[in-house]
């Protein structure tokens, strides 16, 4: 690869960070965003003067990759998630699992209910996160409260979007009007408007100086970085503004702030559901839930709250800084969420009420979660091994409450935090190596293991997937959460069970019992009806078998769940056994087991 | 910069609206989409997409979900790429080590606006390392409107190809062109039923594009005559023509559709014309027994689409006796569209190309139609009123629609959801009083 080595001395100080431990820095200091927001005052005219040979060029770019660094980051982080594997990771990226800045931008503002938004951007950054993927994630036909200045190749060749920008904000300004309805707007920038350079700034000023600007900082910022600025800049912003000059004190200390839940966020809906009656159960008032179910003309109560709840780790924990109050993550599993609900009432002054709710709670509903451990299918906890990718939050609470509280075997777990750090290209060879009886991921990982062909359960717990999660009866988070992931993991035991006990397929076994041939998944069972009559079970279980063919049926029988390892043996050794005697051999050989593994599903 | 391509996506660009108000809300899906599904589905393909890391995630998703399960190759472009030029590079070198890993027959490289405005050199890709042919798709959404068009491209664009393969092979037919090709993604029989009816006449269907396999890539231009079957294939005709393949417009559906475009098919294959005649008037009269059978009597429907095929079902609705009150697309009027779209005038059927949301929700205000074919967010619209509607890419698109069997199954789907009318009022009614006068839905809130 012609690698351009030489550039990154030029470019590399700022990209410097320390991305070999995980999490990766995730807030971008407010000081650092403003003085960028404000550095590219390039409007009408500054367009013009940067096109050059129908290209054009943005100028004002703040922060620099070196490839070189880039390629080492990638390969350092590849190496802490596969280890040695890693450092051989090719420099492949597959299937982005994480959006930029742009889309974060979209998506925590837009569920603001007075907000009226305008992208900056072509019709297809419109029309994915607008009309497209929200369908499948949260439902919904359409974000109405987005329009676009649908840029085309004239703007981008030529006259610079700023015409349409100005046209957009004026009809919708119009339409609200016409309604009697009072909305905030604001005009946000995308990766092709940025790319032009194109910067709204000070035309607004000019026009129409109520209506705000955000730079989503598309090509530097990852989804969360975009969603964790957006959140923090309209509360900053505000405070610059004459709606949001009022003195604010606390209202009582026990009034509660959620800080994070917006669109397009994996189960939100059920999670934020589950927050707030953790909220309620330890003696808060929930006082405001930002931005979703949020008003731009309410923000005031951000500061009017004792505590702040960040629903996530991946963004809003900025903005809980700045609010300078005490803040806590939402919390997962049984033994995470006891800490939150009794921490949460320490700095309300509630204790005792938190520990009376904890109490009450066991006996209710953490009820279940007591007798599934009773019973025996929590026998195979320890023997399931789990692969989670997904979110930070839900990697290390679905890591802590799996692995750590129920002692299932987990394995790989990645926290997604910036696009393409994981290297999916690695994740999809060590997935079909691993094996793993659940992994919990995205639609990417739900392909990996399909492509490979391995019988691992996938259990969704990360965008993106289409995934509709409306429903509040589906949390992760919190004691609900606890329950009903224990409930969904025993059942996707089960169902491993299910996949692997013997099944005879209707109408192929004329006579007697052909387990082998006849299991869901594996081929039709063209050679079964040609083949000698097969043996019965004496034969099989007296037939030799080559040391080599026994040391390879083992290696691959450690493979498989143990919940399945019974049936799967049995399988694998019948089928094993046939086909060597339709190859007339007088044992079992290597080659004979694997020529056959296609056909068993393990 | 892809001139030829950006220039026939810019007729729109530049002609405003009558109101001379543009579209804030777009009618299209994110137009790359279409190259992806075209190239996904191709065996021995793998597809690298080249943007911004927002355009990469959502199209990785929606193709994941509606094209095929492949993993996607996904360079995105950093902040470094914008002010260097080695973006170029950098694709080379992602593409060296995909065929290194992975030895694909094909590998397609799709470029969104980023890129393309950045400077992304697809020409300086190789076109072959080993035996893995880079074929160069230049998708971005402010060139190639719609993503319709972009399917044109990732066709044209692999024919382009293997047309060069041939002639450098000298496997080029010289001339000697032969059978017939069909271009546009309908439902897996209708070629069937196409081949069958064609056999009639001593022609034979040689491939249907797009296909899964490559090697069907190579047969279309050894057709005498290539049938698009969906009107936006402008820039594969323009490659098939360099072959002398000849394009046949239009498609047959519906009676009169099957009668001319057979008709036309014997001209094109300088047939005699009494045996096509009749054999025309035969597949035709099958078509009508059909259209007897299956009727739509004044239903009054609203066809509102973006994935411009939308012409031949709004002429099989109205030939089932279907009043078409309305017609929208987002693709562009062309030679492609022609012979439809006068019949549909003829007929004072409403028709608009390049159409904007806006449009359709005036056109829903004004019809206050039966039924609702249309894209996804009129469709809610619709719901909305208690009217029943369905969303055209899922329900009407690439299903049957072609001769005698491509009656019947569409005009059923059609009565069935009608059928559902009160289901529809029901679930309004119900919900009567959650949206406000304007339809316009409160925030969403989590209630406990």
């Amino acid at each position: 690869m012609p690698k351009s080595d030489t550039f990154s001395t030029d470019f590399d100080p700022l990209a410097d960070e320390d991305f070999g431990s995980l999490p990766p820095k995730l807030a971008t200091p407010s000081n650092q965003r403003s003085k960028r927001a404000s550095s590219g005052l390039d409007d009408e005219i500054g367009f013009e003067s940067s096109i050059q040979n129908g290209f054009t060029r943005r100028r004002n770019v703040a922060k620099l990759d070196g490839e070189t660094s880039e390629r080492e980051r990638i390969r350092r982080m590849a190496e802490n998630v596969f280890g040695e594997e890693g450092l051989k990771a090719p420099n492949i990226p597959l299937d982005t699992p994480v959006s930029n800045g742009y889309w974060g931008a979209v998506f925590a503002l837009t569920c603001i209910k007075d907000v009226e938004m305008i992208v900056d951007a072509p019709v297809g950054c419109y029309s994915l996160p607008a009309t497209a993927t929200i369908n499948y994630t949260d439902a919904l036909p359409e974000l109405e409260n987005l329009a676009s200045s649908n840029i085309t190749e004239i703007e981008v060749t030529l006259d610079g979007t700023t015409r349409k920008v100005l046209d957009a904000v004026r009809r919708i300004k119009a339409r609200e009007a016409a309604k009697g309805h009072k909305k905030q707007l604001i005009v946000v920038s995308s990766q092709e408007s940025e790319l032009i350079g194109a910067d709204h700034v000070r035309s607004l000023q000019h026009k129409h100086p109520d209506a705000l600007y955000f730079t989503s900082h598309a090509f530097e910022e990852d989804e969360w970085q975009g969603r964790d600025a957006a959140l923090l800049w309209l509360y900053q912003e505000r405070k610059k503004r004459p709606e949001g000059q009022k003195e604010v004190s606390v209202k009582s200390p026990t009034t509660i702030n959620i800080i994070g839940p917006s669109y397009s966020c994996f189960n939100s809906y059920a999670d934020l559901h589950e927050l707030k009656r953790l909220v309620r159960g330890a003696g808060g008032e929930l006082h405001f839930v930002f931005p979703f179910e949020a008003a731009y003309a309410d923000m005031d109560r951000l500061d009017e709250s004792a505590v702040n709840v960040v629903m996530y780790r991946e963004f809003g924990e900025t903005l809980a800084k700045e609010l300078g109050k005490p803040y806590l993550f939402a919390p997962f599993g049984m033994q995470g969420t006891t800490k939150f609900i009794l921490e949460l009432g320490r700095l309300m002054g509630t204790e005792e009420q938190a520990k009376a709710f904890v109490k009450k709670e066991k006996k209710e509903t953490l009820l279940p979660l007591w007798d599934i451990w009773l019973g025996a299918p929590q026998d195979f906890y320890s023997t399931c091994k789990v692969a989670i990718i997904a979110n930070e939050s839900y990697a290390q609470g679905l890591k802590q409450f799996l692995g750590e509280e129920l002692g299932l075997a987990v394995g790989t777990v990645i926290s997604r935090q910036r696009s393409n750090d994981t290297n999916n290209y690695m994740l999809r060879n060590h997935l079909a190596k691993e094996r793993p009886t659940f992994v919990m991921g995205s639609m990417n990982e739900r392909i990996y293991i399909a492509e490979a062909n391995i019988p691992a359960k996938f259990l969704p717990a990360s965008l993106p997937i289409p995934l509709i999660t409306r429903s509040v009866g589906t949390p992760y988070m919190g004691y609900r959460g606890a329950v009903y992931l224990m409930q969904t993991i025993t059942n996707a035991l089960f169902d491993v069970l299910f996949d692997v006990l013997p099944r005879e397929r209707r109408g192929t076994a004329a006579g007697r019992s052909e387990s082998v041939a006849s299991q869901a998944g594996g081929p039709p069972a063209a050679t079964t009806p040609t083949a000698k009559p097969s043996a019965d079970l004496d034969e099989v279980s007296g037939f030799p078998w080559s040391a080599d063919a026994k040391a390879v049926f083992d290696q691959l029988i450690e493979k498989v769940p143990w919940v399945a390892r019974i049936s799967a043996s049995d399988k694998l050794r019948n089928a094993a056994v046939r086909e060597t005697r339709s190859n007339n051999l007088s044992e079992v050989t290597p080659q004979m087991v694997l020529k056959v593994l296609p056909q068993i599903m393990m | 910069m892809p001139s030829e391509e950006l220039k026939s996506g810019r007729s729109i660009n530049l002609t405003p609206k009558e109101s001379s108000e543009c579209s804030m809300h777009s009618a299209t899906m994110c137009p790359a989409f279409g190259s992806l599904r075209v190239t996904m589905r191709i065996e021995g393909l793998v597809p690298v997409l080249v943007g911004a890391v927002g355009c990469l995630y959502g199209l990785d998703f929606v193709s994941h979900f509606y094209a095929s399960n492949k993993p996607i190759v996904s360079p995105s472009l950093t902040t470094r790429e914008l002010v260097e030029t080695d973006l170029t590079d950098k694709v080379i070198g992602i593409i060296k080590e995909v065929v290194e890993h992975e030895n694909p027959q094909m590998i397609a490289v799709m470029s969104l606006c980023t890129p393309e405005t950045s400077g992304l050199h697809l020409e300086l890709l190789p076109r072959k390392l080993g035996r893995t042919e880079i074929i160069p798709m230049r998708v971005p959404a402010y060139g190639v409107p719609t993503h319709a068009e972009a399917k044109d491209v990732a066709i044209s664009q692999i024919i382009k190809r293997v047309g060069e393969n041939m002639a450098a092979e000298g496997k080029t037919s010289d001339g000697q062109l032969d059978g017939l090709a069909v271009i546009g993604e309908v439902f897996p029989t209708d070629p069937v039923q196409l081949g069958v009816a064609v056999s009639r006449m001593g022609v034979r269907l040689r491939t249907a594009l797009p296909h899964k396999d490559i090697s069907a890539y190579y047969d279309a231009p050894k057709a005498k005559v290539a049938a698009m079957l969906h009107p936006f294939y402008d820039r594969t005709v323009k490659e098939l023509n360099s072959f002398g393949v000849q394009p046949l417009y239009s498609a047959p559906v519906g009676a009169e559709g099957t009668y001319s475009w057979l008709k036309n098919l014997g001209l094109l294959m300088q047939l005699p014309n009494p045996e096509i005649e009749a054999i025309a008037d035969e597949e035709a009269q099958k078509v009508a027994d059909e259209l007897d059978q299956n009727r739509l009597d004044g239903v009054k429907i609203m066809i509102a689409g973006y994935e411009g095929s939308e012409l031949l079902f709004a002429r099989l609705m109205h030939e089932a006796g279907a009043k078409v009150c309305y017609v929208s697309t987002s693709i562009k009027e062309g030679p492609g569209t022609k012979d439809d779209a006068a019949w549909l005038r003829r007929r004072n059927i409403p028709l608009l190309f390049r159409k904007r949301h806006e449009d359709d929700l005036e056109a829903l205000d004004e019809m206050a139609p039966d039924l609702v074919v249309g894209s996804s967010n009129i469709e809610a619209v619709a719901k909305r009123r208690g009217i029943p509607a369905v969303y055209y890419t899922n329900i009407v698109a690439g299903r049957p629609i072609l001769l005698a069997a491509g009656v019947r199954p569409l005009v059923d789907q059609m009565k069935l959801i009608l059928s559902q009318l009160n289901t529809y009022r029901n679930m309004r009614d119900f919900f009567a009083d959650v949206d406000d006068d304007d339809h316009v839905r409160e925030p969403l809130k989590v209630g406990i």
